[in-house]
């Protein structure tokens, strides 16, 4: 390239720039006539002509000409054509123009959807990423979130479950805060925390602000990305009819294996715990799969129709849905069901103003087993269950359990009257899965969600228009469950029937004012969005539990079937709320759409926070270059298209502050009893004081390219970011004598950073039509400071004291901490040795992992433990292969990650006989095998069970989708009509051998953590589009 | 067309004009007071100090990770018991200081240092904030005063000299330094005596106020303060004062001094009080775990272990830690005292006689006896749950101990006939002959005294540091080491000026 003419060129366009500005006034209304023509130079017959900013236009004639009246102060055409890039073509100076369309830019001419205002996606200084709602219209899921996943780059979806109606994490540019770091919501303008009252078929398009300047108008709350969600509109002109339905079933999709009796057996023995022998198995003929006994194959189904239309004045979309899914567990304890109804309305009143609701009301219900728990959770006792107890007794009882009966303890039966297997193995908190759910009883959670916002757009003078929106958000949701007097073993039981019942209300109130001021000057674009937002968030509950029904079934479940004075009875109450208040802004320039320049200022007040410290700032800036429309740029086909982007921001993230937080109150939760076994009301200060408390912001850098080559039909974006979220909060570290606890305190840093690259290819050879589409993204997590009083602030427990994450400068968010090992002490006298050489004179014997004296004290210790693996993946990827041929489609859907770990956190050293994964057994040590890959039977040495032995890699590929649809001839009477097949989350190639490598916990500080979760299902669903 | 623009510019000044409201961002804070409006009222001023015995309660704490329990961290040292429980790896860390084997980070040791001063810092805030300006309230900041005594001395018999913290500390005022052992003790006795002059006599409360801090409790705090700096006379008379109060007596029978019918009864001096009516379950009702419950988790913490032991007359299971030491029994044997030894240990014969069944297994730390004093009765908990929900009171300090303190007392202060007199009164009680001894014979009547009639009361390990006799006692003590409990690494690290003990 010609760096003179580059310079030169650029001090005559701002000159220019200058000029125009200026001489706006010196133009008065002319007539324009020109020429448009594609590549070739045939001409385009019906190519809309536009004089830019107005409305003001025409079309092309049969020979591709045109004349357009130009008015005052106007000068640049917009020309637009189906299935060719749009163009703004300055008329200065000129009557005549000959215009040549380039085709197939539907990617980058796409209009994406940023916070208040709408921009093309070429002309984005962002990094925005936008979700094609076609893609994720036939996936099976009830929540909008499991569609996102593997869409974007830069964005991890983990499933807490593969429970029905489970929620998800979502991480933007990786975790960046210790405690929740889920993004910002906004629906059709109304922000929220939680979409899962949305289904895909309502939603219009999805777009992901990931870098700060896309997400800085949210300021306080966009420190962990915005997903913008529009939901659908009529159309003028169409009135269409469309139904859709989907069925499928449900299977188990896991490599566990368990030990069976006799492997059982004999581990126990060998490792020297109390058990049968291999003899006694044999007699015995039990030998229960409990992982079979617990799941069984279970339905699910989701309808939909809708009504859309509307004409020049105004459109409506109706939609009504239910969804249903049964969960694996055996029996209907876990099950998801939502129904939801929607109606958009938009409606010009006048040619200055526009009006619009958006209304939906969803009913959904959600019951759940307990999960996610080494302490009682189903699937943790599915796994730690002995395999020689029944999951029924057939005949007689054996008479350690008639002891119980005997001593009046309520042992649980089945339908049929059957007593349930009871273990005389395992105690504690482990007892038999199948009969657990019997402590499930009532409703659930049921949750009633009404959302609605009303808007009104008033055009005030031409390119100047003010919005108003007012919004309520409002979910009404009550929790009820009884749980009958039960006997599992001595520690799980309760000779009393227990009823809950609880009663919460979310109440949001959004006002948003905002002008939004278009003009073009030549060829100066400026765009304006200045306004205010005031959001309310309320959150009320009542909840009432109590002990002792008078009769034990479904209709005496409630609070009101108590026993008369029974003292256990307790209720509770309370009403929080919170304001923000915010003033934002932002400017967008560009210069002929190829230099672009955009500018943002949030200002936020919170009510969390103390006076002095409730207001705060945040700023963006991104600029973008189109290099392809420079003139130096070489014209051709094979890179057609060519913008660069650098954008720097801060934001703000409140979603760790409670209301109260900062401030040292009264609190009277505690009490101490009398001499007559009352109690006395105990109050004291709760906290110590930190009027200094902020939010959580985070500083983010991006540099991005985005290419479009041979004509578009290849895209790719590549985006380089670094994030920094400082301030994180954090209980303060105080000395304990001190006497209080200590106050949230803003200390702690975390950086993420990475690249993201997306992919698109889409190609036509004859009738077939080939789409492929891919994202990557690697993403560096590290914890870069925290309060100098603390090593590490300790993470989540795994069984018994064991504190098995943590939070470390230098080191991933809540990384693995445990023992270190070396392989394994092949003799007695290896051991021997081992721990002369520690001054150790108990804890190792043959077969016992090495344990690695990290802080070099000259003996092992539990300050010894350090990183053993992090939960977070190097590396995050989708791939997704669409294909229509004829009538045919096919889709394929994977997802992946790479290089995380996840800590298997399902065995308790203080459960000596809980049964364990096959290969625990199978790849034991034993005398002379040599082998270092796995320790002898052994059920509770710590140094095997909380060390890096139980770190495994947890990288996977799932196929998510393989669909084969096929869509009806327009000529016969199904037209429109698409039927389907799909096989979803069906194939996984992982090394691990728990549970599920991709679903994780709900607890922020236990991510990889397996505890037993609940795996997704794999499934097989038909399906059928009708239109009408 | 200017009639829109005027008024949407109106409603643009209407919108601009709500958000003004400068209060928009000032939202209350429901059910919570702010501290300046507390520490008013007489009953803030009892609210107040009903949390600083509040924190009488708070065994079940977690500091670090797992148990911190003040009474096992007492308790554990000793020759007494074993720490028990599933395995080694149940919780380390009690495993550890039942071995000796203890260092600075141990979580259980930081969680007794941190639960005392928590029960100090609410101490402060009455005296501190409650005006004296009638008898209640004075009453009130006394019994803090006792309460706040209480708090020092455990922590001076533990760990030594200790940081003396007597107002709120402001940030700038987090890096204490310790004070003497002596300075610790002359806040102790300053405190103490303080209460006493205001504190009414226990029988001049409520049958509900029992609970409460009285002249007597304040005089055994002081005269133990006094025992534990050796001085002697002191002492003497201070157990003197309290002993010819009349206030207490000794139970008829000892069975009945760990029974319901014992607490707060005419033996008791100071208690932390549980009840077994809060109702815990397993479900919507929870236990609150590491918090201050209103049961004693600690019984079924202490009952023989489930799966391994099952039940006996009205001994539930637990969860099998802190199993009786052979070393206790053979005392017990040796002493022909039967009657005490009913009442605090129970051999596996007698059990499996009493038809509880044991399945023979190896359970870790179990040598072949279940406890008694403190055991997991059936009686002392609810029905419906009955390992949440133990009702049992930790008896702090009874008469029983003040007398047998009061015969060291006067013993070491050269009065061996008043040090016979009190020994016999508890030696009486249970059926053993008199003590005639006197000299150094006296003083070994005495130590064999204390640990039968206050054995697993958490007293001996500190009884035995004291009379020099660890070393001898308890295995792998370390002399010059183990007299004092380790500072906590946590609090050092946080305060750097805080010194370590010897040997850690």
């Amino acid at each position: 390239m010609n760096r003179h003419s580059f310079t030169r060129r650029t001090k005559h366009l701002f000159s220019l720039a200058i000029l125009m500005t200026l001489s706006l006034s010196m133009f008065a209304q002319r007539n324009v006539s020109g020429k448009v023509t594609d590549e070739s130079g045939q001409s385009l017959v019906g190519a809309t002509v536009l004089v830019k900013g107005t409305t003001t236009g025409t079309a092309t004639d049969i020979n591709g000409a045109f004349t357009v009246n130009l008015p005052e102060g106007s000068s640049i055409l917009e020309i637009s054509y189906t299935g060719y890039q749009s163009m703004d073509v300055s008329a200065e100076g000129q009557d005549n123009i000959s215009i040549q369309l380039e085709a197939g830019s539907e990617m980058l001419d796409q209009v994406v959807v940023v916070g208040y205002g709408r921009q093309k996606k070429s002309q984005l200084t962002g990094a925005i990423s936008s979700i094609e709602v076609d893609e994720i219209q036939n996936l099976s899921n009830g929540q909008l979130q499991s569609s996102l996943q593997g869409r974007s780059a830069g964005v991890s979806i983990l499933p807490n479950s593969g429970s029905p109606g489970s929620g998800f994490k979502v991480r933007i540019r990786g975790t960046g805060s210790n405690g929740n770091a889920e993004p910002l919501y906004i629906v059709d303008g109304m922000r929220t925390k939680n979409i899962s009252f949305l289904s895909a078929g309502e939603v219009e398009n999805i777009e992901i602000l990931k870098d700060a300047a896309a997400a800085a108008i949210y300021g306080a709350e966009g420190a962990n990305g915005v997903v913008i969600i529009t939901t659908k509109s009529g159309k003028s002109g169409e009135s269409t009819i469309t139904y859709s339905a989907q069925y499928g079933i449900q299977n188990l999709n896991t490599n566990l294996q368990l030990m069976d009796a006799s492997q059982h057996a004999a581990y126990m023995q060998e490792a020297g715990v109390m058990g049968r022998t291999d003899s006694m198995v044999q007699a015995a003929g039990i030998n229960t799969n409990w992982l079979d006994e617990v799941f069984e194959a279970s339905p699910m189904q989701n309808h939909t129709l809708s009504f859309a239309g509307g004409n020049e004045k105004s459109n409506y979309y109706v939609q009504g849905s239910y969804f249903d899914q049964d969960g694996m567990v055996v029996g209907d304890r876990d099950k998801f069901t939502r129904t939801a109804f929607r109606a958009n309305i938009n409606s010009k009143v006048n040619d200055r103003l526009n009006v619009g609701v958006r209304i939906n009301y969803t009913n959904s219900n959600r019951k759940g087993i307990a999960e996610d728990s080494e302490f009682g959770g189903v699937l943790g006792n599915a796994i730690m269950m002995d395999p020689l107890t029944p999951v029924t007794y057939s005949g007689a009882i054996p008479s350690f359990v008639q002891d119980q009966v005997d001593a009046g303890n309520s042992i649980l039966t089945d339908a049929d009257g059957n007593v349930y297997g009871m273990s005389e193995f395992v105690n504690g908190e482990i007892y038999n899965p199948v009969a657990a759910q019997h402590l499930l009883n009532g409703s659930g959670n049921t949750t009633n969600r009404l959302m609605g916002s009303m808007f009104a757009e008033l055009k005030l003078v031409e390119g100047l228009t003010f919005t108003s929106r007012l919004g309520v958000d409002n979910e009404y949701g009550r929790f009820h469950n009884w749980t009958p007097s039960y006997f599992f073993t001595a520690t799980s039981q309760s000779n009393i029937a227990t009823v809950e019942q609880t009663h919460w209300n979310n109440s949001n109130i959004q006002w948003e004012n905002y002008f939004n001021f278009n003009k073009s000057f030549g060829l100066n674009n400026i765009s304006v969005v200045a306004g205010t937002s005031a959001y309310s968030y309320s959150n009320s509950y009542v909840l009432g539990a109590g002990s002792g029904l008078i009769i034990e079934s479904d209709n005496f479940g409630y609070l009101g079937s108590v026993q008369p004075g029974n003292e256990f009875t307790t209720a509770n109450g309370g009403e929080s709320q919170s304001n923000l208040l915010s003033y934002f802004g932002r400017v967008s320039y560009d210069y002929a759409g190829k230099y672009l320049l955009s500018v943002v200022m949030r200002r936020d007040g919170s009510s969390l926070l103390a006076d002095g410290n409730k207001w705060g700032t945040f700023p963006s800036a991104s600029l973008g270059w189109i290099v392809s429309k420079e003139d130096f740029f070489p014209s051709s086909s094979a890179l057609n298209f060519m913008k660069v982007r650098a954008s720097w921001g801060q934001n703000g993230s409140l979603a760790n502050l409670s209301p109260g937080a900062w401030k040292s109150a009264i609190g009277f939760g505690n009490a101490y009893p009398d001499g007559d076994g009352n109690l006395n009301i105990a109050a004291e200060p709760t906290i110590l004081s930190n009027p200094e408390l902020t939010w959580e912001t985070s500083q983010q850098l991006d540099f991005g390219i985005d290419l479009g080559l041979f004509n578009d039909r290849v895209a790719l974006t590549v985006d380089y970011f670094q994030k920094e979220t400082r301030d994180l909060l954090n209980q303060g570290v105080i000395p304990n004598f001190v006497g209080n606890n200590a106050p949230t305190v803003n200390l702690g840093d975390v950086s993420n950073k990475g690249w993201e690259v997306e992919l698109t290819y889409r190609n036509s050879f004859g009738d077939l039509d080939f789409e492929l589409g891919a994202n990557m993204t690697r993403i560096q997590n590290e914890v870069t400071a925290l309060d100098e009083n603390l090593d590490f602030a300790p993470g989540a427990g795994v069984g018994v004291g064991w504190t098995a994450t943590a939070f470390q400068t230098g080191l991933p968010a809540w990384y693995f901490r445990g023992y270190q090992t070396d392989g394994i002490l092949q003799s007695e006298q290896d051991a021997a040795e081992y721990m002369a050489g520690f001054n150790l004179t108990e804890g190792f014997a043959a077969g016992d992992p090495i344990v690695v004296d990290v802080n070099g004290d000259g003996t092992i210790t539990p300050a010894d433990q350090t990183f053993i693996g992090s939960p977070h993946p190097d590396m995050l990827f989708g791939v997704r292969l669409a294909a229509e041929y004829k009538g045919f489609d096919f889709t394929m859907f994977m997802q992946g990650s790479v290089g995380n770990d996840i800590l298997l956190g399902y065995n308790r050293t203080d459960r000596a006989s809980a049964n364990k994964p096959a290969f625990f057994y199978e790849d034991r040590w034993t005398e002379g095998s040599g082998s270092n890959d796995w320790f002898r039977a052994n059920s509770d040495n710590v140094y095997a069970y909380n060390s890096d032995f139980m770190v495994f890699d947890g990288s996977y590929l799932r196929i998510k989708q393989m669909q084969l649809g096929y869509n009806f001839n327009q000529n016969s009477v199904w037209k429109g009509a698409r039927v389907y097949v799909s096989l979803e989350d069906f194939f996984t190639f992982t090394k691990y051998v728990g549970m599920d490598p991709e679903v994780g916990s709900g607890d922020d500080r236990s991510q990889g953590i397996d505890r037993g979760v609940y795996p997704l299902p794999k499934k097989i669903m038909f399906g059928a589009n009708l239109s009408f | 067309m200017k009639s829109l623009l005027i008024k949407g510019f109106g409603a643009l000044v209407l919108f601009v004009g709500i958000y003004a409201c400068a209060d928009f961002l000032d939202v209350d804070v429901n059910n919570q007071l702010s501290v300046d409006e507390f520490y008013k009222t007489d009953d803030d001023a009892n609210q107040a100090t009903m949390a600083v015995y509040d924190i009488l309660q708070w065994h079940q704490n977690q500091w670090g990770s797992g148990w911190s329990s003040p009474y096992m961290v007492k308790t554990l040292p000793s020759d007494e018991s074993q720490a028990g429980g599933a395995n080694a790896g149940d919780q380390p860390n009690y495993v550890a200081i039942d071995r000796m084997a203890f260092d600075a980070t141990n979580a259980p040791i930081e969680g007794t240092w941190a639960v005392n001063y928590y029960g100090i810092y609410r101490a402060n805030l009455v005296i501190n904030n409650v005006e004296n300006d009638n008898d209640f309230k004075g009453r009130l900041i006394a019994e803090a005063k006792a309460l706040r005594a209480y708090y020092y001395l455990e922590l001076a018999s533990l760990f030594g000299g200790v940081p003396v913290i007597l107002t709120e500390l402001a940030p700038s005022e987090y890096n204490q330094s310790r004070s003497s052992a002596a300075e610790v003790y002359a806040q102790i006795e300053a405190d103490a005596s303080a209460a006493a002059a205001v504190l009414p006599n226990k029988s001049e409360y409520s049958s509900a106020d029992k609970f409460r801090m009285s002249k007597g409790t304040a005089h055994a705090i002081l005269g133990k303060a006094q025992l534990y700096q050796e001085k002697w006379s002191e002492a003497a008379t201070t157990f003197g004062t309290i002993i010819s109060s009349a206030e207490y007596g000794l139970e008829a029978e000892f069975s009945d001094v760990f029974a319901e019918v014992g607490e707060l009864g005419t033996e008791s001096i100071m208690e932390a009080v549980y009840i077994e009516t809060a109702g815990y379950d397993w479900g919507a009702n929870g236990y609150p775990w590491g918090s201050r419950s209103e049961s004693n988790i600690h019984i079924q913490l202490m009952g023989a272990r489930e799966g391994v032991f099952s039940g006996v007359d009205s001994l539930n299971n637990g969860w099998g830690f802190n199993y009786p030491s052979t070393k206790l029994w053979d005392a017990f044997i040796a002493e022909g005292d039967d009657v005490r030894r009913a009442s605090t240990v129970m051999s596996e014969q007698e059990f499996i006689d009493a038809g509880g069944e044991y399945d023979g297994t190896e359970t870790f730390d179990y040598v072949g006896f279940l406890r008694r004093k403190y055991g997991a009765y059936s009686t002392e908990s609810n029905d419906d749950v009955f390992a949440l929900n133990y009702g049992t009171n930790w008896r702090l300090i009874r008469y029983a101990d003040v007398l047998l303190m009061a015969a060291e007392a006067n013993h070491r202060a050269g009065n061996d006939g008043a040090a016979q007199t009190e020994l016999n009164k508890v030696r009486s009680r249970v059926g053993l002959a008199d003590v005639t001894a006197t000299g150094s014979d006296l003083l070994n009547a005495i130590v064999k005294e204390r640990q039968l009639e206050l054995a697993l009361e958490g007293f001996r390990y500190i009884d035995l540091v004291r009379w020099g006799m660890a070393a001898d006692e308890l295995e792998d003590f370390q002399t010059g080491k183990h007299e004092l409990l380790p500072i906590p690494q946590n609090e050092i690290l946080r305060a750097s000026n805080l010194t370590q003990n010897p040997g850690y």
